[in-house]
């Protein structure tokens, strides 16, 4: 050992966490691909309004049963005969795969399926992802405080999770959902609709704080009594200064984790509870309410529901795909109890 | 061991009260709207109004309020539905029971015995093509909304399959008792059965997996490969009988949650009327004493069978029984 | 079986893992014997490779991406590259191994008796009686006391030390001709210690059975060992009779590790001497001799990698022997040994 290299300092500077997850998870193909179809399918429902004016020419929020459309130069009428063998009642039309003019086929309303999927999904990933963010808020504070206090913070929250993890998810959300939409909510000088979209998003992150308050509990208590916290809290640095500098920046990547599986969570229960009826109100959209929509079609016009279904299984899947990648990248543990 | 047992006692019970105060205040709590007119229903006569806040002491204070709710509820059982004329509620949970109780055991069959399999296999495969496609099926079970995945069962079981040999034995939707015709009831039961499982099927199966993975680094399956124990037993014996601790304690919980009215949209898909299925007609007419009945018993009905899973956990880990 | 034929003769043992497309050594042409009961200690840091070595033995890594080579003959058996089917009729009835940490070797929930008794059914034909009362009898033989009651303990009930003799008696239950035992004593408090080094030294007069012990520790060595095979960062250091071995250390790093033994009488030093610094990483290992940089004395000629040479009893890859410069004998071995 007669000569040292020159270190190139600042060059190979070790990359941080964040980096080095970005690149891990850049590697890996099935997270990419679920990210890209993540991608894909947002930028669709996004341009509902566009594919509803300037493609499909349609209004797929009033119902058009007497009306009709063209397909190849010839006029169709929306609503046709039936196929049964006594052409009893009538069918809406099938699925013309032709973008230009219902795609997917008409509902029991006369209105464009593919053009509502579009809209129901602007809907359907608007309020699972919100409700994912605001339940992840909630979880967080929740998770935080009882893992960083401790002693009587502790136990009072963490009863108060028992208690409501004790409760069917989605019963709860049924509970809640039941009682919101007959009056809407009031509190103080404030009143939320019942028609209005936030009310689903707050049942849904609600339900799920438990689900994702105790990981971060439990990270956070672990960092508590890691090394690093110990000797911040030796040399007299503040707790609140603890809290935001070294515990916060700590349980960040459990968080990021939990966001696409508890985004997927979110999905399947605004789907179940716009299915139940109680989610979004018509005439608003959303990917469980055409699954509703189709439920009469089922054997005649199989694609009303079937559309919407598969959108929510590739979202759903994408979400779980990626979710896995981000906890594989992030080498984060502890988040995989289920849903229920 | 006595402390103990009284300490987890105590603890079922404060868990119980907690919930019973949830609910009660979730449906009569909640700002926006009088509670009466909630339990009366839509468009109730004056008259009903009257009756209704009186009988729920909604003229009085909130501890009496809910005193009174949980003495109809579990002691008096005369909980009435409003807008179904006056049905009582607590019998006809009581009448639903057998077919939730029917739909949850035979999923729970299938789910338990699939997702073994799965995570066994996959773990004994694990890193090759075999793990990964079990795997990735797991996923797209859980990824599956249950009663779309059901509408699908229909339509190629009762419609577009139904007359070839493959379905023609499937019944039309709704429930046989089984009583009436046990073969009857299998074959009713079946596709339900089935599409109920899928998604436990993919959770246990990957946690189950996950759990053995973990397991066979551990230094006593080390231990037993030394022993000269064949690969199958050094995972059936040592690893699956250790990590079914942890299966065993998920299991409890989803179980109870399903009998507790869990498996409400697979109920309606499939017709099946149970105690999740009256939940969902209580919804299209806003008959809340019927819903809030049916979340408490099913909220009850999950704290006891945690209970139960301590227990059984206790069976299953000679370390928790001398812990306690 | 003849005595002079060795009952383990281990010869050029390679062991490389493939870590990010690079192949790393972690043993490199490891060789050495152990005869009939006889006790051959391998001694070294973590990280020097003497637990894969015996890993590598019992046919247990089971990782795709390592690669042994050389050979490791068992009574005449070639073990490298036998089937693991064949590995299995031979681990637990010819090979037994004790592992360190007897806090984790047992699975938690089956109980002690129970484990025993799968052990002896898995090798011969006997009735579920017939095995329990081997097992008994096993555990009364190693000093477990009440063994009727023990065997239907579970192994979070019993002490630490009780736990090893249990384990020990498993790994006796077949009488198996070789032993391995993994820092049997490690996890265990002195006075623990003592008594199952006592055990392990009867057991080739009890049982008949070679042991080869795998140790960081070389008052344990001093105390058991026949043989001596020191280990430096997956090679071997220095071979020969403890006896030799103690009186005359002819490598630097086994004088080094004499040096921190505490004398058992006499003054106690205020200090004990430690070896500067820490063993190379398997991937990072100099290209010559691994211990020269830790070395008093490194010198011109070590930056070759030091071949195994003859010194009295031992051999040892060292260039001190070689160059005439010889490191003095010891004066204290006799009161250790």
């Amino acid at each position: 050992m007669t000569q040292t290299d020159p270190v190139p300092c600042a060059a190979s500077a070790p990359p941080g966490p964040w980096r080095t997850a970005i690149r891990a998870l850049s590697v890996n193909r099935s997270a990419m691909a679920a990210f890209a179809t993540l991608l894909f399918i947002t930028i669709a429902c996004l341009m509902a309004p566009f594919y509803a004016h300037d493609i499909a020419h349609t209004d797929p929020f009033t119902s058009n049963v007497a009306g009709s459309f063209m397909l190849h130069g010839q006029e169709i009428d929306i609503m046709q005969p039936n196929d049964n063998p006594l052409h009893l009642g009538l069918s809406p039309a099938g699925p013309t795969w032709h973008a230009s003019a219902y795609l997917l086929g008409a509902d029991s309303q006369g209105r464009d399926v593919a053009a509502r999927l579009l809209y129901g999904g602007r809907n359907s990933l608007m309020i699972s992802f919100s409700a994912a963010l605001l339940c992840i808020t909630m979880a967080a504070t929740v998770g935080i405080l009882a893992g960083f206090f401790g002693g009587f913070v502790d136990l009072i929250l963490s009863r108060l999770m028992d208690i409501m993890w004790a409760v069917p998810v989605y019963l709860f959300a049924i509970s809640l959902s039941i009682v919101t939409i007959s009056q809407g909510l009031k509190i103080g000088p404030f009143t939320i609709e019942s028609d209005n979209l936030l009310i689903p998003v707050v049942i849904i992150a609600l339900v799920y704080v438990p689900y994702a308050a105790r990981p971060i509990r439990g990270r956070v208590m672990a960092l508590r009594n890691a090394e690093f916290v110990t000797a911040a809290k030796s040399l007299g640095v503040p707790r609140w200064r603890i809290l935001v500098l070294d515990i916060l920046p700590n349980v960040s990547n459990t968080l990021v984790v939990l966001t696409p599986l508890l985004t997927a969570l979110a999905l399947l229960a605004e789907s179940a509870l716009s299915f139940l009826s109680i989610g979004v109100q018509a005439p608003a959209a959303s990917w469980g309410t055409i699954i509703q929509d189709g439920e009469g079609l089922i054997y005649t016009r199989p694609m009303v529901a079937l559309a919407p279904g598969l959108a929510i299984v590739m979202v759903v899947l994408a979400l779980n795909i990626f979710g896995d990648g981000l906890r594989d990248a992030l080498d984060v543990r502890e988040t995989s109890r289920k849903n229920a | 061991m006595i402390s103990a047992l009284l300490k987890r006692l105590g603890q079922t019970l404060f868990v119980l009260f907690g919930i019973s105060v949830l609910v009660f205040l979730v449906f009569f709590a909640t700002p926006g709207a009088d509670p009466t007119s909630r339990i009366a229903g839509k468009n109730a006569s004056p008259e009903t109004m009257t009756r209704v806040r009186h009988e729920y002491g909604f003229d009085r204070p909130l501890p009496v309020q809910y005193a009174t709710m949980m003495k109809k509820l579990f002691i008096t059982r005369d909980l009435a539905s409003y807008v179904d004329r006056g049905e009582l509620v607590v019998p006809e949970i009581v009448r639903a029971a057998p077919v939730t109780l029917s739909l949850a055991t035979g999923a729970a069959v299938i789910w338990v015995v699939a997702s073994v399999a799965m995570g066994t296999v996959a773990a004994a495969f694990r890193h090759t093509w075999i793990d990964r496609s079990l795997m990735m099926l797991g996923l797209i079970g859980i990824s599956i909304p249950v009663f779309w995945l059901g509408q699908v069962a229909n339509l190629i079981t009762q419609a577009r399959y139904h007359d070839t040999w493959l379905f023609s034995w499937v019944p039309g939707l709704g429930y046989i008792p089984f009583l009436e015709s046990p073969v009857g009831w299998f074959r009713a039961l079946i596709i339900p059965w089935v599409v109920l499982a899928v998604l436990f099927i993919g959770i246990y199966g990957r946690v189950l997996r996950a759990d053995l993975i973990t397991v066979s680094g551990e230094d006593f399956m080390r231990t037993a490969r030394a022993k000269g124990l064949s690969p199958t037993r050094v995972l059936l014996v040592h690893g699956l009988r250790t990590s079914m601790i942890t299966f065993v304690s998920l299991f409890g919980l989803d179980f109870a949650q399903l009998i507790g009215g869990g498996a409400l949209l697979t109920e309606v898909v499939f017709g099946l009327q149970g105690v999740g299925r009256l939940t969902y007609q209580a919804l299209s007419n806003l008959d809340l004493p019927l819903i809030m009945a049916s979340v408490m018993y099913s909220a009850v009905f999950v704290v006891m069978a945690n209970a139960v899973v301590d227990v059984v956990y206790v069976l299953l880990d000679p370390r928790v029984r001398d812990a306690r | 079986m003849h005595a002079d034929v060795p009952l383990l003769e281990v010869q050029n043992l390679c062991i490389s893992f493939r870590s990010h497309g690079r192949n790393v050594p972690i043993v490199e042409n490891v060789s050495f014997s152990v005869n009939m009961q006889e006790i051959l200690a391998i001694v070294g840091e973590s990280g020097s490779g003497k637990s894969v070595t015996a890993t590598a033995i019992m046919g247990l890594i089971d990782t795709r991406d390592v690669k042994i080579t050389g050979s490791a003959k068992f009574r005449g058996q070639e073990l490298i590259g036998l089937p693991q089917k064949a590995f299995r009729q031979l681990r637990g009835r010819h090979i037994a191994m004790v592992f360190q940490d007897p806090m984790t070797a047992f699975t938690p929930v089956y109980t002690i008796g129970w484990q025993i008794d799968e052990q002896i059914r898995a090798h011969e034909r006997v009735s579920k009686s017939e095995a329990r009362a081997r097992t008994v009898q096993m555990l009364g033989n190693m000093g477990v006391p009440d063994p009727e009651r023990t065997a239907n303990r579970y192994p979070h009930q019993l002490s630490g030390g009780l736990r090893q003799r249990a384990m020990i008696a498993m790994a006796l239950s077949c009488n198996p001709a070789l032993l391995i035992a993994d820092e049997p004593t490690t996890a265990l408090d002195v006075t623990v210690q003592a008594q199952i080094l006592d055990l392990i030294r009867n057991l080739r007069h009890d049982y008949g059975s070679s042991v080869l012990l795998i140790t960081h520790d070389m008052g344990v060595v001093a105390e058991t060992c026949d043989q001596v095979m020191v280990m430096y960062s997956g090679r071997v250091a220095e071979f020969g009779p403890g006896d030799a071995i103690f009186a005359q250390p002819a490598h630097p790093y086994t004088a080094a590790l004499l040096d921190s033994i505490p004398p058992l009488t006499g003054p106690r030093p205020t200090r004990l001497p430690s070896i500067a610094g820490s063993p190379p990483s398997p991937s990072e290992r100099p290209a010559g001799c691994a211990f020269a940089p830790r070395c008093n004395y490194s010198h011109k000629s070590c930056e070759t990698v030091p071949p195994l040479v003859t010194y009295g009893q031992q051999s040892v890859a060292c260039v001190l022997p070689v160059e005439g410069r010889a490191l003095p004998s010891r004066a204290v071995t006799k009161d250790l040994a």
